[in-house]
């Protein structure tokens, strides 16, 4: 089983945000499966970086908007 | 307050894909077929020499059974789930990838390990049969290693 990763996300708000899109309407936009999808959304899955950006542009925000960092504790 | 609450989870839950159903069957098929041949075969081998022992047509019929059993299978599921995952993605390719890179790297140490039985002369029985169950040993693992990468944490 792989580390979980660091990189988070805000799919989930940002499909209710944008009239409650279904994991389903998000998989089509994008061009995967809904199950992707899922994996993303629960950071058990990291989409290449194109996959990223058609994500933010589904949601018509930028990158970082979507997926976030965070900064080194020490 | 985050001005957009993320939905609930309950629309989480989904049929596995296309790809997810064909790995777990060939992980079902695979040690089924093999073990059903090892139980044909092993007994044999107490009953007269390795070099008697008949063994090509019950490890022609195991191969067959699996994969006539993993088309058969195939197609059963995908006509019995009648969802609209069948494509694979990239995450598939990705995953099939990762498992196939595990069985082949067992499939190379175990073909070591024939090299060796070879060099040694021993009867073709043993031969054959490492080779075998190096094969099915390299399949389900690779097969297991995949339906992780599916259930759990995958990051390429």
């Amino acid at each position: 089983m792989g580390k979980p990763t660091r990189v988070t996300n805000r799919i989930r708000a940002l499909r209710f945000a944008h009239g409650e899109m279904t994991q389903a309407e998000l998989a089509r936009r994008i061009g995967v499966t809904r199950q992707t999808v899922i994996a993303i959304e629960q950071g058990r899955y990291s989409p290449s970086l194109e996959m990223a950006f058609q994500i933010a542009r589904a949601f018509e925000v930028p990158l970082d908007d979507v997926f976030q960092y965070p900064e080194d504790q020490d | 307050m985050d001005r957009h609450p993320a939905p609930e989870a309950g629309d989480d839950r989904v049929p596995m894909t296309f790809e997810e159903r064909n790995t777990w069957l060939y992980a079902i098929l695979v040690p089924v077929t093999s073990l059903a041949y090892f139980g044909v075969v092993v007994p044999r081998l107490f009953e007269r020499p390795a070099s008697e022992v008949s063994w090509a047509v019950p490890m022609l019929w195991a191969v067959g059974a699996t994969v006539v059993g993993t088309v058969v299978g195939s197609i059963v599921l995908a006509v019995a789930a009648r969802d609209a995952e069948a494509a694979s993605d990239v995450r598939d390719k990705e995953i099939e990838r990762h498992g196939d890179r595990i069985a082949q790297a067992i499939t190379a140490f175990g073909a070591a390990a024939v090299l060796a039985l070879a060099m040694l002369e021993v009867d073709h029985f043993w031969i054959g049969n490492a080779l075998f169950l190096i094969g099915a040993v390299g399949a389900t693992w690779g097969s297991v290693a995949k339906i992780r990468a599916y259930r759990g944490t995958f990051h390429g």
